[in-house]
């Protein structure tokens, strides 16, 4: 009870005693980003919010690194499912949120499990095993926070940093007691106790330190790659520039204890961060930026607004209303442009190499498709249609952000700028395309006498346009890179079932084996062709292309398409049975 | 007719898709999409093959006998060319490709290409392939050597087991000695598949008895009659390439500060047909093109601590097709885009 006392007495003081290190670059994940990006990650993965008790995250990630006794007596692992907080024994609480200790003793307990969870694929995990294990990482990543800064920190007999110079002498010597004496330190005189617990100090320091790679704040400016600073004094090797930021990260503690200037050291660490790496001052300026403007929530929004003045302004038939919702769509748009733009600069190459990035492009493009449609003035209600796929698009990448950095490393066989540039983009405009021409036909099917109707097999085609163009590419790629166009890739497969799919319903129409009725059904159902060819192979889990999919995704899945044949049925056998449809 | 074939194509598609799941790729290609028939139960229907050769036949007939000419219809015309020349492609490609790997370890030098799928079994003299017969025609009960003396194949696997031998009255060798094979059921992966075969000597005095030869064991079995050594091998085939290839470096480069690869790299030698050598460095996504075979990046292996460089070879005679059949149905929904348009404009 007196260190709860005593922490809220202090509590203030800390936050005013923390230095501002959001804008520090390190390497996390393969890109070098901002400290306060990576705050945020970690505060979001381990406490489930961006803020830590109205504490910046970064603030909380450095109090971490430098007042980790403190800090980790806080509650601030929230375990939510509560088969785990079973299985951990942890007593029930709202919120449930636990301090590291009562986490970290009954995982003790699991350590058969966490071995057997560690070599298991997280998406073939059920949700309890993924509880256990986010539960397990949430530990060991303040355990990696708490230990970065470990070998600076002062001690009774000075920091680690310090006492590393003479700790082989120091080991030597405890080696000579342990031979004279024994290893039973009830035999050892209080001063050579005193010795033997220094000595055992340092080297749990170090063998917790040694494994410390996540925070990697040090660049080595004569490559790439950026360590963690124990690391740098493990390895040895160092450059006057490494050597220069370690030693600010060395005042820097010092002076936070000392109660000295810490803004001043904070901003020189940042400086000579800066001057030993190649990290990109407006790159780290602009996620920054883009941190605190939560453009995500401002555009989902933006979406729901332009949505509901569309669907009123369809509904009481107001024409002039819905040439307003058209222009109100172009904000949206411009903000998801503006998202997807920043993804693209931040990581240097086109915004479709994850599942993720796809789901957010596709929605971009359903979102331009519908305006650009719209504003031909043949039929103002595809912007509603668009703007309406782009929100419903952007709802469903929130489920693919996961946990996270959502701006990730490609591998190998993704790591290429052209093709992800033309075949990748390309494919995923006809995905847009197909969409937004599957909606419209929902819409000609229950307004038969819009103007909708006529443009639907122009809508189709640009569908096909871009996906033959982008299956064709596909195949191009696959010939440039692994010398065959064509490998029966289940991914492969669901791009040409799209384009062979929009062929067959174009030449349905163009041939008169259907009316205008049974093509608008026929080209309504593309949508669950184009669900089933981007997400539904994935279920297969084959491929090159195959990504991690979940039940709950499948389930997902499964819905949309039985709610979809059943809705296109319907509407189709209404209009079927109306004597006045020819 | 041809309108109705376009469902049963993606009927096809689909199914073999699906079937990638339980079968494996490797199957699922042979059994949907290189196929004459499928079989739904005892019903056969026609696969892949019959099915675009009518698609072809009928879109050639239509195009060129059924379709007046008239401009708003250039973009269909263009489009339908294409996929036409995209057919005539995936015939050739389908006709006369060839796929394998080669597996490289530094300062190795080969110039054979092994075949992911196709197996063989070699009774090698001297380290001469006197016998050569590919997994298809392995027959219980067929000699691959008959004189001087006869080596005969007791049993073959296409995916085997080793089993503990039981007791015999013939003598056995090498592996045999403790282990038999037993055929077990075929692997999804079609790569990850074993095979084996059991084969018996007789009338090479000494020699004679009964051998194991089992694709994971490194070293075939062997015995020698007179001076001349013998080498039973179950192998995955082999050809020959007209050039060879040595492996001086090979690297797996990662994002910084993370162990996934963002590139692997192979530098090797390739001497050509004529003796010209030439360095070249292969990338993923940066293959090296020589004498009509396309040589990429797979893979890396690690072999007790080696890296292993694993290229794929690829000879494939139709891959011009592609290339022109996009451009062209590019081209001809691009028209077509464009005529309806500005006919809605």
């Amino acid at each position: 009870m007196r260190k709860w006392v005593l922490f809220f007495l202090l509590w203030p003081s800390l936050l005013w005693a923390t230095p501002d290190l959001s804008g520090l670059p390190l390497l996390h994940e393969g890109r070098v980003k901002p400290f306060d990006t990576v705050a945020r990650i970690y505060l979001q993965d381990i406490y489930g919010q961006e803020e830590f008790q109205d504490i910046p995250a970064h603030a909380w990630l450095t109090q971490l690194m430098l007042e980790p006794g403190t800090m980790l007596e806080q509650p601030m692992i929230r375990i939510g499912q509560p088969q785990v907080r079973e299985s951990l024994k942890l007593p029930e609480r709202q919120p449930p949120i636990y301090t590291y200790g009562e986490v970290q003793a009954p995982l003790q307990q699991q350590k058969a499990l966490l071995t057997q969870l560690g070599t298991k694929d997280r998406n073939q995990m059920t949700a309890t095993e993924l509880g256990m294990w986010q539960a397990y990482l949430a530990v060991d990543r303040l355990t990696q926070f708490t230990a970065t800064l470990s070998l600076l920190l002062p001690h009774a007999e000075g920091s680690f940093l310090t006492q590393f110079p003479e700790m082989q002498a120091l080991r030597q010597r405890l080696q000579t007691l342990v031979n004279e004496k024994g290893d039973d330190v009830a035999m050892y005189s209080e001063e050579e106790q005193s010795f033997a617990l220094r000595v055992f100090r340092l080297d749990t320091l170090q063998a917790i330190g040694q494994d410390n790679h996540l925070l990697r704040l040090i660049p080595l400016d004569w490559s790439a790659e950026w360590v963690s600073p124990w690391e740098l004094v493990l390895s040895g090797q160092t450059s006057p520039r490494s050597g220069a930021v370690l030693q600010d990260w060395r005042e820097l503690v010092q002076a936070y204890y000392a109660k000295g200037n810490i803004t001043q050291t904070a901003e020189t660490l940042i400086a000579d961060t800066y001057a030993a790496s190649d990290a990109s001052p407006w790159r780290i300026q602009m996620e920054m930026l883009m941190n605190q403007l939560h453009l995500i929530p401002l555009l989902a929004a933006l979406y729901a607004l332009f949505v509901i003045v569309g669907i009123v302004s369809y509904a009481r038939a107001k024409p002039h209303w819905l040439r307003w919702a058209e222009r109100l769509l172009l904000f949206p748009l411009i903000v998801h442009t503006l998202l997807i733009a920043q993804r693209v600069l931040l990581l240097g190459r086109p915004p479709v190499g994850t599942l993720y990035e796809s789901v957010l492009f596709v929605g971009l493009i359903a979102g331009w498709f519908g305006w650009w449609l719209a504003r031909r003035r043949v039929m103002p209600e595809s912007a509603l249609i668009g703007g309406g796929l782009a929100g419903l698009l952007l709802a469903v990448s929130g489920y693919y952000a996961g946990q996270g950095d959502t701006m990730t490393m490609l591998v190998a066989v993704l790591n290429t700028q052209f093709w992800l540039a033309t075949h990748v983009i390309c494919i995923t405009i006809g995905y847009g395309t197909a969409l937004v021409a599957g909606s419209i036909a929902h819409l000609a099917l229950w307004r038969p006498a819009l103007p909708v109707a006529k443009m639907l097999p122009t809508t189709a085609a640009i569908a096909l346009l871009f996906t033959t163009i982008g299956t064709i590419l596909g195949g191009i790629w696959a010939d440039q890179s692994w010398g065959r166009f064509w490998g029966w890739d289940p991914k492969e497969n669901g791009a040409l079932l799209i384009v062979l799919w929009l062929a067959w319903v174009l030449h349905a129409r163009m041939t008169h084996y259907v009316g205008v009725y049974g093509f608008a059904a026929l080209l309504a159902l593309t949508n669950v062709v184009v669900a089933l060819s981007w997400f539904g192979v994935n279920l297969l889990n084959v491929g090159l292309h195959s990504y991690g999919f979940t039940d709950a995704a499948a389930t997902g899945l499964y819905v949309f398409c039985a709610a979809e044949l059943f809705l296109i049925g319907g509407l189709y056998a209404a209009k079927r049975g109306n004597p006045h449809v020819a | 007719m041809v309108f109705w074939l376009l469902p049963w194509l993606m009927v096809l598609l689909v199914a073999g898709t699906l079937a990638q799941r339980s079968i494996g790729l490797y199957e699922a290609e042979r059994q949907y999409f290189a196929s004459w028939l499928v079989w739904l139960g005892p019903l056969p229907l026609p696969g892949m093959y019959p099915t675009l050769a009518v698609l072809a036949s009928a879109l050639l007939a239509k195009t060129l006998f059924r379709s007046p000419w008239h401009p708003y219809k250039a973009g269909i015309y263009i489009t339908h060319l294409g996929a036409l020349l995209l057919m005539a492609g995936g015939l050739l490609t389908a006709l006369h490709s060839e796929e394998g790997f080669v597996a490289l370890q530094q300062g190795d030098t080969k110039q054979q290409v092994s075949d992911y799928h196709a197996r063989e079994l070699v009774v090698l003299k001297n380290g001469e392939g006197i016998a050569r017969v590919p997994a298809e025609a392995l027959q219980p009960g067929m000699h691959l050597q008959e004189t001087p003396f006869t080596i005969t194949l007791a049993s073959y696997c296409r995916n085997c087991q080793p089993v503990p031998r039981e007791a015999t009255d013939l003598p056995v060798h090498g592996v045999a000695e403790k282990f038999d094979l037993k055929s077990t059921a075929l692997e999804t992966e079609d790569e990850a598949n074993q095979s084996g075969a059991v084969l018996q000597v007789t009338g090479a005095g000494e020699a004679d008895g009964l051998y194991v030869t089992f694709e994971p064991v490194p070293h075939p079995p062997g015995f020698s009659v007179g001076d001349d050594a013998y080498l039973l091998q179950m192998q995955r085939e082999q050809r020959e390439l007209p050039f060879s290839i040595t492996l001086h470096s090979v690297e797996k480069l990662t994002h910084p500060g993370m162990d996934m690869a963002r590139e692997y790299q192979s530098e090797v030698t390739i001497t050509d047909s004529n003796g010209l050598q030439f360095q070249r460095l292969i990338r993923m996504n940066e293959p090296l093109r020589i004498e009509g075979y396309t040589l990429y990046q797979a893979s890396l292996a690690d072999a007790r601590g080696e890296l292993v460089s694993v290229l794929a070879v690829v000879k494939n005679k139709g891959r011009v097709f592609p290339y022109v059949a996009g451009v062209a149905m590019a081209l001809g929904l691009l028209v077509h885009c464009v005529q309806r348009l500005r006919r809605h404009a």
